[in-house]
């Protein structure tokens, strides 16, 4: 078993089992990198991550710890000399699973704790996590306006009025579509 | 709390074009990393991304997609390797091309076929041409002629050209020769603006060809043929429509020399005697796909029996072709693919036993008379994994014979059912392989993935009833 420590003062800490917690890539390495010394004892601390946030990736890893790990397919530097369309890198098609549905937090109240999952699942390198939930995003903001998205991500628009108008009908084109 | 950028990558790409443009106005963050998401986009075809409220054709002037072509290059340009405009006779003016020009600097496959060019595009190839491998001007026009005529300018500095086609091309041609001699494949069909000896020369320079269309045969004389029959690399044949007599002047003969043939397509062809085809199937070798139509100087097919490797054939037009013929091609079983089409001395006994002999997968019989519901019920009947079979407008095809295709050994693996001009078929018919499939389809669920194509079934011009769509919209696609 390993254990995971929160960045709250003071830590949580989660007890998981190995195999789990190594869905992350980046605590993999660090595993890796430390063989030899007592890792069941030393608890590993997430500078990144607050104990709600853990505990959804615990709860995550601990679900997934027997999935079969995805295929890593080799991704080709895009340079110039290269004229072959083998590396046509579409992005595959992400499905969300029954089960990820049900985890994910997507009330609208929650949606601050779905960013933060994002970007913990970004730093640990657990990238079918990541996947999903990009995915969830993308479904949500798609087709709204940009105020909807703006508003759903936090975001300010920081253009002057004048940028704004000249953004705008430089892409009116795709407006209709 | 806000999404990080390696977060909000994976989200953009998973969007749409153009609502990735919409999103550029959310804040400066995102419209940076959103232009950085385009390097996935390979291939552009612009016609995707016209809005067309009209329902009429696109080519009308009220139309302008400046600001679109410009908005997609200026984005995605640098990575795109292959540009078109979908075919569809887009009026494509000179800023159009001048941007294409401009940004997309890794291009390597330009299609205008089909389109009206409203531009020069001289210094755009000369930009981009060098880099081109593929290249169509397929039926292009030009609003003004002498733009057109520049063209074939550009052709030596086209190193890199691998596939060009030209079909029904209606500009001058004269430095047709210039071309690269890495040249694999040109559609040169019914083009004008050639004569016979520029066309000579374009061929001996040109050993690498490996596939030639030329059916309407653009223009040539004594020695075009001649030539065409010493090319040692071509692979694939099309030729047709020579409508002169005079065998002298025009022998088809010569064909029979190019070995390395493995594919001939020859339609509407009066050179094409008995006598030439009798010598093309015995020397032929490697020919394993043959196509026959219209050629009214072929007074007999058993030629055919000496294609030994013969994959694929296709004949149509001919009251010559019969069941004897069939007889003899059957006898070396190599058959997958075999059509017909108004040849109405082919009856079901011949095509029983085709069925028989050879490995069928893909049949089709089309206004062929003679033929009745026996030649399905053998069919259906073979264990033969058929994917395709099409039975059009065959007056005595009826529900008993499409409904004996159920009894399929592999159902799930036919994919086209074409039924169409048979008044005699309807509901009864589709409803029965509705059934089966059903079942064949709970058999297999374990092995099914979930991308498996449906079967299609063509019913245009038949008694079946419009409401059938929906019952087996699950398994089938009925096309009306």
């Amino acid at each position: 078993m390993i254990q995971l420590c929160s960045n709250d003062d003071p830590p949580v800490s989660f007890t998981v089992p190995r195999k789990a917690v190594e869905l992350s890539k980046t605590i993999k390495t660090m595993l890796e990198d430390l063989e030899g010394f007592d890792m069941e004892q030393t608890p590993i601390p997430l500078p990144n991550v607050d104990a709600p946030t853990l505990e959804l990736i615990v709860k995550w890893v601990e679900q997934h710890q027997d999935d079969p790990p995805p295929v890593e397919k080799p991704r080709v530097e895009d340079d110039d000399s290269d004229d072959s369309d083998a590396d046509d890198d579409q992005e595959p098609e992400v499905v969300i699973p029954e089960w990820d549905k049900k985890f994910l937090p997507t009330d609208d109240e929650q949606k601050n704790q779905l960013f933060k999952l994002l970007n913990a699942a970004n730093y640990l390198e657990i990238k079918p996590l990541l996947d999903i939930g990009c995915k969830y995003v993308a479904d949500k903001i798609s087709g709204q306006t940009v105020e909807w998205v703006r508003d759903y991500l936090n975001m300010e628009n920081d253009y002057t009025p004048e940028e704004e108008a000249k953004l705008k009908e430089e892409i009116a084109w795709a407006e209709g579509l | 709390d806000k999404v990080d950028s390696d977060s909000l990558i994976l989200v953009f790409r998973s969007l749409s074009f153009k609502e990735r443009v919409r999103l550029e106005l959310v804040c400066k963050r995102w419209c940076a990393i959103l232009r950085s998401t385009f390097a996935n986009v390979k291939a552009l075809n612009v016609a995707d991304f016209l809005v067309n409220s009209s329902q009429n054709y696109y080519q009308q002037d009220s139309l302008s997609f400046v600001p679109t072509v410009i908005g997609l290059v200026s984005r995605c340009g640098p990575y795109v390797r292959s540009i078109g405009f979908g075919s569809r006779w887009l009026k494509v003016s000179q800023p159009i091309v001048d941007n294409i020009s401009h940004y997309c600097t890794r291009l390597s496959s330009l299609d205008l076929g089909c389109v009206i060019l409203n531009a020069d595009i001289s210094e755009a190839l000369t930009a981009i041409g060098p880099n081109l491998v593929d290249f169509s001007l397929e039926e292009t026009s030009w609003i003004d002629q002498e733009a057109g005529d520049k063209v074939h300018r550009q052709f030596i500095n086209m190193k890199k050209l691998v596939r060009i086609n030209l079909r029904r091309a209606m500009f001058d041609l004269t430095r047709l020769p210039d071309l690269p001699a890495n040249l694999e494949y040109i559609n040169i069909s019914g083009a004008r603006g050639l004569s016979a000896a520029t066309f000579n020369q374009f061929l001996m320079f040109h050993p690498n060809l490996t596939e030639l269309h030329v059916s309407p045969f653009p223009c040539g004389d004594a020695t075009t043929l001649d030539i065409i029959g010493n090319m040692p690399k071509l692979r694939l044949l099309e030729i047709g429509y020579i409508q002169r007599f005079e065998e002298d002047s025009f022998d088809l003969h010569a064909l029979s020399a190019i070995s390395s043939l493995q594919t001939l397509h020859i339609q509407n062809c009066l050179p094409l005697t008995t006598s030439c085809f009798r010598l093309m199937c015995a020397t032929l070798l490697n020919l394993t796909s043959l196509t026959v139509i219209s050629c009214q100087r072929v007074l007999n097919y058993s030629p055919l029996g000496e294609c030994q490797q013969l994959e694929r054939l296709n004949v149509g037009q001919t009251i010559q072709f019969c069941d004897d013929d069939l007889t003899s091609i059957a006898a070396n079983r190599t058959l997958s693919s075999f059509t017909i089409t108004k040849c109405i001395n082919v009856t079901t006994d011949g095509l029983v036993h085709l069925i028989r002999n050879c490995p069928i997968n893909e049949l089709v019989v089309n206004n062929c008379e003679d033929v009745s519901d026996a030649a399905l019920v053998a069919l259906a009947t073979s264990r033969l994994p058929v994917h395709t079979v099409a039975m059009q407008g065959c007056m005595y095809i009826s529900n008993k014979g499409a409904a004996a295709l159920a009894n399929l050994e592999w159902l799930t693996a036919l994919k086209e059912l074409d039924l169409s001009h048979n008044r005699a078929i309807d509901d009864q018919a589709v409803l029965a392989i509705y059934a089966a499939l059903r079942d064949a389809v709970a058999r297999e669920s374990s092995t099914r993935t979930a991308d498996e194509q449906k079967m299609t079934i063509y019913v245009h011009r038949t008694g079946v009833s419009p409401q059938l769509e929906g019952v087996v919209r699950d398994l089938i696609t009925l096309s009306y």
